[in-house]
């Protein structure tokens, strides 16, 4: 990757920081609840949810289960209908081969469609350093462009900033004005600016929904028509998108499609779906005339070597997850650091990183499972936290990255020491009479103790144990 | 590049069985058993929902309906909305000259590819080939007679949709037509005109592509 491999992501710190944020909770807040109200709505008839779901889920998972195969077979079908498929390990491959069909074409300004793959190569830093201007077409990616900053949401990359803040940063930078500025004159300011990019740009770029192994098929889905901008209007378009992501047949994109734009944001469809089979042939009139393909690993092929990792990459990136999730809502998605935030990415991120960079990931989760129940293509995302945390503690079978690399002695014969408490019945009588003795007379900041009562209330260990009270009320058989 | 090719697939290949499920149940796409005059009601609702205009007519010379002719409501629309150049599908290019010759105030009608006129016109007409009831999209199929942009980079899109071409889902529309064996270069379904919520999650329809679609229905079923 391009991360240097043991630097920590400081993930308390950005939890702090988005804790004590009180714009940012109250825009993610109000962004969350929305959202969460529209899906709940787009999925009343539970029978239709658990039937959709379950179709999901298989067809995600066969797909993953011949996967190479697909892989081949997308390549041939694409190669047959003109696109030029290409494969990159890490993102130094991938960065290059798109570098080498630009500057090879002389192109010098790109439009780009929203594309989570792109963030990980950190593509328009590295395009930029190339002299080639990467445009952001999205608004939401537009916006945080501008704003020099990373989405924190994979579908509402922008939804940590409100008007205000947008229409300032617009005078910033656009030298608009930053008064009496709402949503529909914010959204016109940024049409206006990327329509003339647009008819000028010498190459689109796009990530893909669905690459459809059966037909040689590029889906892609949006609503405000930047991906039909990028992909139709240059000469060249470059589609980036991870091994993962092929689906086996041309029908196989209708439940998901159903499922992602109503897991996402409600809506029973997105107003524009692409299926892109090629350049311009025979006597069409417009649309590229050169198609390109990247397939990009970035470790996924690690996460696929493990039968129960592999679940992770069932994944639509429909961010219903983050949406549902308690945690996320509150810190928002840029503490996270990754560029998936939310549940899927406290498990997708220190697998395709590595636990040392990301070792809090797994962590950070009360186990609610929330996000289990929203997802719609049904990845046991909190079995796979307690996976990764056994990992980390190299308690698990070494598959992961780094697995191994938060392993802690004490904290190893904490665990001892207390299974020995808990199967013995005469130690545990010893030691809850103690924890009561000693418990409450140690104070909140004893080492050890700290850690966890620095975001706690230190509780009260009550007289005697519930076991004896209700021996005294006569209670038999507890 | 090729090592990366080599390396991944055998990568992937070295990977033991994963989880798989039983083939499942696709009765929940399948079922959908609605008369036409419930798919057009359908298809009304939901374009209606997102902001697309549908107005029901006929064809020209279709006296079996009380309805207007297309042609006439798209003057009448064009003429309420300032369309003044009109860029039009090739088939459709010289139906609507004839149909318009000799009448007052219509737009102009515009034939072209070129990508600076579509830019640069008020409105874009095109075909679809099917509608899609479930979710009311239109199935648009560039080709040869009809240039990708036209549905695109006008700020307003006319659309075309016969009452005969509608499919209860997109499942219906891809298999009963056997999408898979002939699939063209592009295939868009389009609900309703370009929109976006990424500011405060605030509806705001117009953002790239058109802020205006306007379906005309044309009972022909």
């Amino acid at each position: 990757m391009s991360h240097a491999p043991h630097q920590t992501h400081d993930f308390r710190a950005g939890i702090d920081a988005g804790l004590h944020d009180t714009t940012l909770r109250a825009n993610f807040r109000r962004a969350m609840d929305g959202l969460m109200t529209k899906r709940a709505k787009q999925f009343e008839d539970p029978q239709e949810w658990t039937r959709l779901r379950a179709l999901g889920q298989e067809i995600r998972q066969r797909a993953l289960s011949k996967l190479p195969d697909l892989l081949e077979r997308l390549e041939e079908n694409c190669t047959r209908n003109g696109i030029h498929v290409h494969w990159a390990e890490d993102v130094a491959q991938a960065n290059a081969i798109i570098l080498g069909i630009l500057q090879q074409r002389g192109i010098t300004t790109v439009v780009k469609g929203k594309s989570m793959v792109s963030e990980e190569m950190h593509l328009n830093a590295f395009l930029g350093g190339h002299g080639i201007r990467a445009l952001e077409a999205d608004l939401g990616e537009y916006i945080i462009q501008l704003a020099g900053q990373m989405p924190c949401h994979i579908v509402m990359p922008a939804i940590h900033l409100n008007k205000t803040q947008i229409a300032d940063l617009f005078a910033d930078k656009l030298g608009t004005s930053p008064d009496g500025q709402d949503a529909e004159a914010l959204t016109a300011i940024a049409r206006e600016k990327l329509r003339e990019e647009f008819r000028t740009a010498g190459a689109g770029i796009s990530g893909v929904n669905f690459p459809v192994a059966e037909t040689g098929t590029l889906c892609l889905i949006e609503n405000e028509g930047n991906g039909r901008m990028v992909t139709t209007v240059p000469p060249v378009h470059i589609a980036v998108t991870g091994i993962e992501k092929v689906v086996e047949n041309l029908e196989d994109v209708t439940p998901l499609l159903r499922l992602l734009t109503r897991s996402a944001t409600g809506q029973p469809i997105t107003t524009y779906v692409n299926m892109i089979s090629g350049p311009r042939r025979g006597a069409d009139q417009d649309g590229p005339q050169e198609v390109h393909l990247v397939l990009i690993d970035f470790g996924r092929s690690r996460v696929y070597a493990d039968p129960e990792t592999r679940q992770t990459l069932q994944c639509i990136r429909c961010a219903a997850c983050m949406n549902h999730c308690p945690v996320y809502v509150r810190v928002g998605g840029h503490a996270y650091g990754g560029v998936y935030p939310g549940p899927i990415g406290k498990i997708l991120t220190p697998q395709l990183n590595g636990l040392a960079e990301y070792p809090d990931h797994p962590s950070a989760s009360s186990l609610c499972n929330a996000c289990v129940e929203v997802c719609p293509v049904k990845i046991p995302i909190a079995q796979m936290l307690v996976r990764l945390r056994n990992e980390k503690a190299g308690k698990g079978t070494g598959a992961v990255q780094d697995a191994g690399s938060g392993g802690s002695l004490l904290e190893d014969a904490a665990w001892k020491a207390w299974a020995t408490t808990y199967s013995s019945p005469l130690a545990y009588r010893v030691a809850s009479a103690a924890m009561t003795a000693v418990g409450n007379a140690l104070p909140a900041s004893a080492p050890l103790l700290k850690a966890w009562t620095s975001v706690r209330t230190k509780p009260r260990f009550a007289a005697q144990s519930l076991h004896r009270t209700l021996k005294e009320m006569g209670v038999a058989d507890e | 590049m090729s090592d990366a090719r080599a390396n991944i697939l055998r990568r992937l290949r070295a990977a033991p069985a994963g989880i798989t499920q039983p083939s499942s149940d696709w009765s929940v796409l399948r079922d959908r058993n609605w008369s036409m005059e419930e798919q057009i009601e359908r298809f009304r609702t939901m374009a209606e929902s997102v902001n697309a205009r549908v107005i029901d007519c006929v064809a020209p010379d279709d006296a079996s309906r009380p309805l207007p002719s297309w042609d006439a409501v798209l003057a009448e629309d064009c003429a309420a909305n300032g369309v003044r150049r009109l860029a039009v599908s090739a088939p459709l290019a010289a139906p609507l000259q004839a149909l318009w010759t000799g009448s007052p105030n219509r737009p102009d009608i515009i034939l072209t590819a070129d990508r600076d006129t579509l830019f640069s016109v008020d409105a874009g007409l095109t075909t679809a080939r099917g509608g899609i009831a479930e979710t009311g999209s239109l199935i648009l199929w560039p080709g040869p007679t009809e240039p990708r942009m036209l549905s695109l980079v006008p700020p307003r899109h006319i659309a075309l949709l016969r009452t005969s071409r509608l499919h209860p889902t997109l499942w219906h529309a891809m298999t009963e037509n056997g999408w898979a064996g002939q699939m063209p270069t592009n295939v868009v379904l389009a609900t309703g005109p370009s929109k976006t919520s990424d500011i405060e999650q605030t509806l705001v329809f117009g953002v790239h592509g058109p802020k205006d679609l306007l379906i005309l229905l044309i009972y022909d079923h």
